[in-house]
């Protein structure tokens, strides 16, 4: 009983240090981020539309309260509405199409996007994703007062999609109403997603390295206020679940969002955010903080509470990091060859290559074999029959096989 | 080592038990924690998880392995028409090989870690090339111990004809599902 009792004891401090919640820690304090931009349209956009999930009212008010923002900052916006089916039913939703109103129907495209949608019940969705339209609103902002911007050898569109969080809807709207000169067009598509909570800040370009990634990578060391790091890709990966958004045959966490849309087209894509790749397999929001993703706290008010002004110098940080990468002359240079580096889906996620060299092995195998068939049968007719011993181990013997216990 | 296991049956079965659980828990790593963050959705996994789910299925992996290779080595040894070999050591050697296969397997399963588009090709094709050595080794093996001229040949057919469904199968599976 007491044997049992003990057993009883460790298996239960065993499974509880496994499943125990992850403790609160303190994170650092920067008032004068409180003035920034970011945190300023942060506040008032959750606080205005908290509830923003697919197809509700608050989407509605949502939709007009940035349209009315970033007309504000100057742009001309274009709210293009699309049809989706879930779950056996049609919906419409908008997507917000933020231009300069330049006219340079020939000049290459870069789009900069964020999802304004979040889940039902998600608090105000500070995390997922107002803090990544908050950064898109503030490199908008900047983008408009750059005196530079005309002369630059690309035209930047900002995209803010909906229908994110039911299966990138807004944005595979978005991109099949692309042309094809359009999507040839293009440079690159930089998502911004859920980059406020968590202990680390991603970038994820391909399932391999490029230039592309590595040029963000060294601005965000000039850049310095907060570490950027490459997502290690295979470490989230799951081979069960087969295609979302059903152009790889495997799923991560780097392809869970809009750029996965643009992706699928060939159109090379950078996307941001944050989390914890290092302290499990897998995705985690935080090593030392619940998650708050997709549920009721994702307030500004727990973002403070866990990650102090963290989450703020995160968006400073994008924002810092995609306008002075934008603006930097190997940006052009390194994406004009963008498109050469990324992973060959026609090549590598077509089944019938591999399917080919495999049953080209078996079928040279079992020929050979075949010959050493033929060579054994001869064998077998010419040679005398050898007797072996019909068991090869030396225990159980024939003592140990007929004695009894006593 | 041949020897070593020849010594003592019961010994030797669970030493290879033991050895072939660890070494599917390697050569099935990438699977196994994809399947595990797939029955998740994304939650927290933990790395003591991810150790404790890889080795548990491992020890599964390992009793249904012994079911189904009993399975086909009773058949094969019937359609091979080889009634006087023991069964039960034939299957230990069977399980003894299935080790280097799932190491060999999980070493260049380490790829997909590093570059995991080559994922749908090696899945198919890494199989096939570590099956055909072992294959040829287990036969081998089997042959030295207990074949002799007449039935060598009956069990090596068997051997081709179990490696051209079993491969034949997978890559229809992949060409059809995928």
């Amino acid at each position: 009983m007491k044997k049992l009792a003990y057993i009883c004891a460790i298996l239960i401090i065993f499974i509880s240090s496994i499943l125990t919640p992850a403790k609160v820690t303190a994170y650092s304090v920067d008032n004068t981020l409180y003035d920034s931009l970011t945190y300023k349209f942060l506040y008032e956009f959750v606080n205005t539309t908290p509830i923003r999930d697919a197809c509700s009212k608050g989407e509605a008010n949502a939709i007009a309260y940035l349209e009315r923002k970033f007309h504000e900052l100057g742009y001309v916006v274009d709210v293009s509405p699309f049809d989706f089916s879930y779950q056996d039913k049609t919906y419409t939703s908008k997507n917000i199409i933020i231009k300069s109103g330049v006219n340079v129907s020939n000049k290459p495209l870069l789009f900069i996007g964020a999802h304004y949608d979040c889940v039902e019940n998600s608090g105000q969705g500070a995390f997922d994703n107002a803090a990544g339209v908050a950064t898109v609103y503030a490199i908008a902002s900047d983008w408009i007062n750059n005196p530079n911007r005309n002369s630059m050898p690309y035209e930047v569109v900002f995209v803010l999609f909906g229908v994110e969080e039911l299966g990138l809807y807004g944005s595979s709207a978005f991109v099949n109403a692309l042309t094809q000169g359009q999507v040839d067009r293009t440079i690159a598509m930089i998502n911004i997603d859920t980059i406020a909570a968590g202990d680390s800040l991603y970038i994820y370009t391909e399932d391999k390295p490029t230039s592309y990634q590595d040029l963000f990578m060294s601005i965000s060391k000039d850049i310095g206020t907060v570490k950027l790091n490459a997502m290690p890709v295979a470490k989230s990966i799951t081979t069960t679940y087969w295609g979302y958004p059903n152009i790889v045959p495997y799923m991560h966490t780097g392809q869970l969002s809009d750029h996965s849309s643009f992706r699928a087209r060939g159109i090379p894509t950078v996307m941001f955010f944050s989390g914890n790749l290092s302290k499990s397999y897998g995705y985690i929001e935080s090593a030392t903080n619940e998650n708050i993703m997709h549920t009721t706290s994702d307030t500004i008010a727990t973002l403070e509470q866990m990650y102090g002004t963290e989450y703020i110098a995160n968006m400073e940080f994008v924002r810092k990091l995609i306008l002075t990468t934008i603006t930097d002359g190997k940006f052009s240079e390194v994406m004009a060859n963008a498109r050469q580096e990324l992973v060959n889906y026609s090549l590598w996620f077509n089944s019938w290559y591999p399917a080919i060299i495999s049953a080209g092995i078996v079928i040279i195998f079992c020929f050979i074999g075949y010959l050493k068939l033929q060579s054994l049968r001869k064998k077998a007719i010419t040679d005398t029959t050898v007797i072996k011993p019909t068991t090869a181990f030396t225990k159980p013997d024939e003592q140990d096989i007929f004695s009894f216990r006593k | 080592m041949l020897n070593f296991i020849k010594k003592d049956f019961r010994r030797s079965m669970w030493i290879i038990r033991i050895v072939l659980a660890i070494a599917i828990s390697f050569g099935l790593m990438f699977e196994t924690n994809s399947l595990m963050i797939f029955m998740s959705l994304y939650l927290s996994q933990t790395i003591t998880r991810s150790i404790i789910f890889n080795i548990l299925f491992g020890i599964i992996a390992v009793l249904f392995y012994e079911i189904f290779i009993k399975f086909v080595v009773n058949y094969f040894l019937r359609a091979s028409n080889v009634y006087n070999l023991p069964r039960q050591e034939i299957i230990l050697f069977a399980l003894l090989f299935h080790i280097p296969y799932f190491v060999v397997l999980g070493l260049f399963n380490l790829l997909f870690f590093v570059y995991p588009h080559i994922y749908l090709w090696g899945s198919l094709i890494f199989p096939i090339i570590v099956a055909i050595p072992c294959s040829i080794l287990f036969f081998n093996t089997i042959n030295k111990l207990y074949l002799n001229v007449q039935t060598a040949p009956n069990f090596f057919k068997m051997i081709l004809i179990y490696f051209a469904v079993v491969y034949g199968i997978n890559i229809l599976l992949a060409v059809f599902l995928i």
